[in-house]
């Protein structure tokens, strides 16, 4: 009886060691159906994935992206495609957090997906020098470069790498505009603000107005309200985190705006709330009619219309200066194209997929759908502009750039954007210190990190704010 | 020969006393343990010397160490988790005996309500913390309209974007979440109380307040050494809805030591900084101790809890 206790126990250890090795094993037979390009499904962690009835002699080509706002016209391109198509099928997957983090570790364990959306301006770098992305300058073709104006659009450390292009912009986003509930503005009789100063004695006098059922002026506070337009206000100020002309971070400049924020959430002209506060009920408040100030970028033009449609009439306006005069270019970002990974089996194919969602017929719906703003005039002039709705309010601004990227360095402390918001708060630290630490922390790991070779120092000896772009960019090792 | 025969009899020996099929039994534990836990340490140990953002490591010796003892955030992050740990375990340990001693015996709905108090146990604290990121809600918040109501306060609060009270609602989330799973524990431990011996404390005329004191409580002395262990170690790891809620907002008040280690080694969606893998890894290890010396003291504190008399 005892043996045959003992032989039952012996077996059961042996099938707990073989299903748990089986189950270890059981990626690379998943990985191996995907490579037959079948009907094997794709799903990542946090991701949505749009799947694919593909016949096994088709090539399969991932794609992953980050844009959730274009998700039911892009669902109808790659439907379009999967039908039409006769050698590739698409399995198209949105990834909603951490993005730059998913990519780079889906590169390091060989299940990078062969095309993905553009990654922040910071992280391109990296991407390129480690090689997770790989130069797509023999593809381009005479027609794709006609479209998206290839050559107009090469930014050194964005797109670019001395001469190797990555990735083509084919839309871009504004810079951020100040949006204002107008039902607000004209029963008050309100002027636009100009000027930055002219905000607290506005939201105080809109605060007082709304009697507690609407307020001043909304921030969305947990979700980066530093960047969402006071960081733009400065620069149409002429106020930058980098002095590009001597090489290094300098955030004085941005004083002012800290005074004025603190200044009206001390007069309680802030809307309730707003430090913890993330963006979409942020947008929901606004589209309430709670709050008459908002500021973001063009983003905005399909969320009041369809995500969070605005119960009230909004409008689009310049964002306010420190003197109410234009000194710098507002930053505006190039977006809506496609990298292909340095590891993908099919780069002949995954550039077939980008040259169809960079083609004139895929960009016309898009841009039409007001999903991005074109960047080529080629587009422009292409484009059914009365189809584009709220989307041309932030259309056109002549004031807008794309600045040179500024060197990704790690500070010994807070990151800039953060330790700005926090000195905004009424409880917040003192605005100088934050400021001199800041500045401290951002030189130090700038000095330190030129030293190690991490990043380079960028010079622009010849820079002009209100065309950052235009002057001679020195990269130096000192 | 007798080499072969000893070697036979060894096996035979190991084989009646049942120590083979033990290892054999225990091979996927350790296959595990080694694969999930030893390896990533590892890993973890070797960058401590290095600044790595997930695509380059750089050497850089004891830097990090360096940066750590001045890192004033992270020491006010050690000291924010004490204060969260604390205040937690002060609520919670008596909610969770209190309602394991009210529910324990079968009444009317008694199964019920302990359902309804384990089930934040069973939902993702992401899910449930963003609920409660409803509930306090300044503007047209359910908490505040509530308190407005019964006349506790008379303007809504800014419960989560306050310094001065953003602590308080993260803790009123993590006792919320975190009483029902221990006062199951504490139900089971209540169970396995023999009944003769409260049948004797009624013979001899103990009242209900005696017989929680004098019996239930130190009869439950294993089971609650076991609670409140589990109770520390969990209460000094949480971050998880601290990073819904708050994300360590704001002005920093809330940032636990592995919500700024989470931050530090995933980023933020608003860092623009690159990931700090190497510094984590030092805080990770620094946090560790920490978390271990707490759990330490308190075995050696608790070896009482195990003399029942």
């Amino acid at each position: 009886m005892r043996k045959i206790r003992r032989l039952a126990a012996m077996g059961m250890a042996c099938m707990m060691a073989a299903s748990a090795l089986s189950g270890c094993g059981a990626k690379s037979t998943e990985q191996s159906t995907a490579a037959a390009g079948g009907e094997e499904k794709t799903t990542a962690s946090g991701g949505e994935t749009k799947k694919d009835s593909a016949s096994s002699d088709k090539v399969k080509i991932t794609i992953w992206t980050d844009n959730r706002h274009d998700l039911e016209y892009m669902n109808k391109v790659v439907d379009e495609f999967n039908k039409t198509n006769d050698h590739i099928v698409l399995d198209y997957v949105i990834q909603t957090e951490n993005y730059e983090n998913l990519l780079s570790m889906a590169a390091n364990s060989g299940q990078s997906p062969d095309i993905f959306s553009q990654i922040s301006g910071e992280d391109f770098k990296n991407f390129a020098e480690n090689g997770i992305i790989q130069p797509i300058n023999d593809y381009l073709t005479d027609e794709f470069k006609k479209v998206n104006e290839v050559d107009q659009n090469l930014y050194e450390g964005f797109n670019v790498i001395g001469d190797k292009i990555y990735w083509v912009p084919c839309g871009k986003r504004s810079g951020s505009r100040l949006i204002y509930n107008k039902d607000i503005f004209d029963k008050l009789g309100l002027e636009v603000p100009k000027k930055v100063s002219d905000l607290p004695e506005l939201a105080k006098k809109i605060t007082e107005a709304g009697a507690g059922d609407y307020y001043g002026i909304i921030f969305p506070g947990a979700s980066g309200p530093f960047e969402r337009w006071l960081e733009h206000s400065a620069e149409m100020s002429g106020v930058t985190l980098y002095n590009y002309k001597e090489g290094k971070f300098d955030f004085t400049g941005f004083k002012p705006y800290l005074e004025t924020v603190r200044k009206m959430f001390e007069e309680e002209s802030v809307f309730p709330g707003s430090a913890s506060m993330k963006i979409d009920p942020a947008r929901v408040q606004f589209a309430e009619g709670h709050a008459a100030i908002h500021g973001n970028a063009s983003q905005e033009a399909t969320v009041f219309t369809e995500q969070f449609p605005a119960k009230i009439q909004w409008g689009v306006a310049q964002l306010p200066t420190l003197d109410g005069e234009i000194k710098g270019a507002e930053a505006c970002s190039p977006n809506t194209g496609w990298m292909m990974s340095a590891f993908t089996e099919h780069p002949k194919e995954a550039w077939e997929v980008i040259e169809y969602f960079g083609s004139e017929k895929v960009l016309k719906g898009y841009l039409e759908g007001g999903y991005s703003l074109p960047i080529s005039k080629y587009m422009e002039d292409k484009i059914d502009k009365s189809k584009v709705g709220r989307m041309a309010d932030f259309a056109g601004a002549d004031y807008e750039a794309v600045y040179p990227v500024v060197p990704s360095v790690t500070p010994d402390g807070e990151n800039f954007r953060d330790a700005l918001w926090n000195a905004c708060l009424p409880e917040g630290p003192s605005i100088d210190d934050t400021i001199a630490k800041l500045n401290q922390t951002y030189n130090d790991a700038l000095d330190k990190e030129v030293k190690m070779g991490k990043t380079k120092r960028v010079v622009i000896k010849d820079y002009d704010p209100l065309h950052p772009g235009a002057g001679t960019v020195e990269y130096l090792d000192k | 020969m007798n080499s072969n025969n000893s070697f036979g009899h060894r096996l035979k020996k190991s084989w009646d006393h049942g120590d083979i099929p033990m290892w054999l039994m225990l091979v996927p534990t350790i296959f595990f343990i080694l694969v999930m836990s030893v390896y990533p340490f590892t890993w973890l140990i070797r960058y401590v010397f290095y600044d790595y953002n997930g695509f380059k490591a750089y050497f850089v010796g004891f830097e990090n160490f360096k940066r750590m003892t001045g890192d004033g955030i992270y020491w006010k992050s050690v000291l924010h988790t004490f204060e969260y740990a604390i205040l937690k375990l002060l609520f919670l340990l008596p909610l969770s005996l209190v309602t394991a001693v009210l529910l324990q015996k079968r009444r009317f709905g008694s199964g019920l309500i302990q359902g309804i108090y384990f089930l934040p146990t069973v939902i993702s604290s992401a899910v449930y913390s963003l609920i409660w990121y409803f509930i306090f809600a300044t503007y047209n918040g359910v908490l505040n309209a509530f308190l407005q109501v019964i006349g506790i306060i008379n303007q809504p609060i800014d419960w989560l974007g306050s310094s001065k009270t953003a602590m308080t609602a993260v803790v009123i989330v993590a006792v919320w979440g975190g009483f029902g799973n221990y006062m199951i524990l504490l139900i089971s431990g209540l169970a396995g109380i023999p009944s003769d011996v409260y049948e004797s404390a009624q013979i001899d005329g103990a009242n209900g307040i005696q017989t929680f004191f004098k019996i239930t409580l130190p009869m439950l002395g294993p089971v609650l050494k076991v609670v409140i262990m589990l109770a520390i170690t969990t209460a000094f790891k949480d971050y998880e809805s601290i990073l819904v809620l708050t994300a360590g907002g704001p002005n920093n008040r809330t940032h636990v030591m592995f919500s700024y280690i989470f931050q530090m080694v995933f980023g933020t969606s608003r860092a623009a900084t690159q990931l700090q893998i190497g510094y984590g890894s030092v805080l990770s290890i620094i946090s560790a101790l920490i978390v271990g010396l707490i759990t330490i003291v308190y075995l050696k504190i608790s070896r009482k809890m195990d003399e029942i008399s």
